[in-house]
């Protein structure tokens, strides 16, 4: 076995164990009440051909293969829905650890040193967490990463293949009519096409294209679903949250102010983990004068790495410039690609999740900024400077990583709560059990979360000074 | 050249915390697995304590058991406070304004009353106040003392 391959097997190697540690915090978790029982309720019933033409008719959204998904494993899953649903989740982070890997490319001793700081990057984010503290009951959001994802590892490849097209443009029709932001693996096509990857054939694309159109025009013209109105939701604005009746009377008639707040804060929550949610907790806390100390942790570990990238764009202007890249440099270059287009998605509402695949580019994008950086240190006209960037990243983001776990830890906890009082939810979303099928699955479900998936130990209060913090 | 030469340690200096959580973590839960509960104090040991940590399904789970929701036990240091503390699970959940919590205990039978109304009132807990109701007569300060130090 050559040396390189030693190594890139190594970083495989933390990848599995990183994957194994958030697949047992994972499996601490249940099917929620919140986001999951509903959905469930919604597909016992009808059949998926009367499922999927509902989903049709639906304003605001178009997510025909969302529901699609939830009513094959709830089909298939004979009843095990603990097993069905959290497994598929776990197998969902150890693919979006594993292409991460292969996105980075580790071939020596430096290289994989530099693995574990972007591992922590990509699961310490404000944007991973959400992918795996909810579920609904299946996280379509960490689907579209993965997707978008592994999209860009196959850009990546020497030359295009057959299977490697088919599977591309499967993955974006599949992606497009599961979320919206599915559109964001046709936007890493055409950004890999620009940067002159050979690993998606330019027929793909044309296809994909097309496809985008037929998409765009049917839903507009056809289903006229329109996109989410103010109305929809409450979303954060300045230092605190908006209700939907706020924000008409706010916005309404001229929505293009908060479209752009949406956008700029989307752009802004990878770089700088600030806002959060729509919401400048950052500097609402200067202003107060006491930041709490995860606030203080999240803002400078991301700007650090922001900080990183963007030195790296400015030694590489020259190549950027005449369009020689290296592997590196695509992986930059798609990264902001990735965070324009997600953040222009974004404009409706603003929520950290959206932004996951962005803030797994990011991840990616620091690992090729650290390497860079330590690559050419003897080039630099001091080395302290890189050398306090990589402390505040490596503890940083560490740091993140426990808020990761910790976060896991006590979600285990609060979802197990709400199956205690699910009757008083049920009344509150004014749902009733109609028939025992209903019921059936209420019993199976608060005795799955009760009895017989006990929580797991519960974190000392000690931790929650430097976690417990509204995500 | 002593640039370059930093480059190995900064190297293992960026990998060292990432590497160190992960490992750490593999360990914890290669030690739950095995029984033990490092960086916790393990599984609930009464109602009480469950919903000091926020636990209301094991609280449930130990309620349906056939655990008192009305005895004061004892809540180890940790849990609900840097001490330990002798408390009921109602005082508990009052204390840490939990009203799921509160109706839960009420329909399995723990008695709502003028101390639990002024301990809402001591901790400001404002949804667990709606359920145990108003305060008719008591001291500020009194209800929460006389949990915190109770013997």
């Amino acid at each position: 076995m050559s040396a390189d391959r030693r190594w890139t097997l190594i970083a495989y190697g933390y990848g599995a164990l990183l994957s194994a540690v958030l697949g047992y915090f994972l499996l601490g978790l249940v099917v929620q009440v919140s986001d999951s029982f509903g959905n469930l309720l919604a597909v016992q019933k009808p059949t998926l051909a009367e499922l999927l033409r509902d989903q049709f008719s639906q304003r605001a959204y178009l997510r025909p293969l969302l529901w699609a998904q939830i009513k094959l494993v709830y089909d298939l899953s004979g009843g095990q829905y603990y097993d069905w649903f959290r497994g598929i989740h776990v197998v969902q982070v150890v693919l979006l650890v594993g292409l991460t890997v292969a996105f980075l490319r580790p071939q020596r001793a430096a290289d994989v040193a530099l693995v574990p700081l972007s591992l922590a990057v990509l699961t310490g984010a404000h944007t991973f967490a959400p992918m795996v503290r909810e579920a609904f009951p299946i996280n379509s959001f960490l689907t579209i990463a993965i997707c978008v994802l592994a999209t860009a590892v196959l850009a990546a490849r020497d030359r295009s293949r057959w299977y490697t097209d088919v599977l591309v443009i499967v993955m974006f029709v599949g992606a497009v009519l599961t979320v919206e932001s599915g559109i964001l693996i046709w936007v890493v096509c055409a950004g890999a096409a620009l940067l002159k990857m050979q690993g998606i054939s330019r027929r793909a694309l044309v296809v994909m294209t097309v496809a985008l159109g037929l998409y765009v025009v049917v839903r507009i013209l056809v289903f006229n679903v329109g996109t989410p109105s103010l109305a929809e939701r409450a979303s954060g604005f300045g230092f605190g949250v908006l209700e939907p009746s706020e924000l008409i009377a706010r916005f309404e008639g001229r929505p293009w102010g908060f479209y752009l707040y949406n956008v700029i804060s989307s752009f802004s929550t990878v770089l700088f983990s600030e806002p959060k949610g729509g919401v400048w907790r950052f500097i609402y806390e200067l202003t107060l004068g006491s930041v709490h100390p995860w606030t203080a942790v999240s803002v400078a570990s991301s700007a650090a790495g922001t900080v990183l990238v963007l030195r790296y764009v400015w030694t590489r202007r020259q190549q950027f410039r005449t369009l020689a890249f290296e592997h590196g440099d695509r992986v930059v270059a798609l990264f902001v690609i990735v965070l324009a287009a997600n953040a222009a998605l974004s404009f409706p509402y603003t929520k950290n999740v959206i932004m996951g695949p962005a803030g797994v580019f990011f991840a990616a994008a620091v690992y090729v900024a650290a390497r860079s950086s330590l690559d050419n240190l003897a080039a630099a006209r001091s080395a302290v400077p890189i050398a306090a960037v990589m402390v505040v990243l490596s503890f940083g983001w560490a740091f993140r990583e426990v808020g990761t776990l910790y976060n896991l830890r006590r979600t285990a906890a609060e979802q197990r709560a709400e199956w205690v009082t699910v009757d008083q939810w049920l009344e509150r979303q004014r749902l009733v059990l109609q028939g025992a099928d209903a019921r059936t699955l209420r019993n199976h479900l608060q005795r799955d979360a009760i009895w017989a998936h006990p929580t797991p130990s519960q974190p000392t209060s000690a931790w929650k000074r430097w976690f417990d913090i509204d995500w | 050249m002593v640039r370059h030469r930093l480059v190995t340690p900064l190297c293992v200096l960026a990998a060292l915390a990432p590497v160190a959580v992960t490992v750490g973590a593999a360990l914890v839960a290669a030690a739950e697995i095995g029984g033990a509960h490092p960086l916790t104090v393990g599984p609930p040991r009464n109602v009480a304590e469950a919903i000091a940590v926020g636990d209301a399904a094991t609280a449930a789970r130990l309620a349906d058991g056939g655990a008192s929701v009305t005895e004061i036990v004892f809540v180890r240091a940790g849990l609900l406070a840097p001490q330990p503390i002798l408390a009921s699970p109602l005082e508990v959940a009052v204390m840490l304004d939990q009203a799921p919590t509160v109706d839960f205990l009420l329909a399995r039978g723990a008695v709502r009353n003028e101390h639990l109304a002024c301990l809402a009132a001591d901790v400001g807990a404002r949804a667990a106040r709606t359920r145990v109701g108003e305060p008719v007569q008591c001291r500020k300060g009194e209800a929460l003392r006389d949990v915190l130090e109770r013997p």
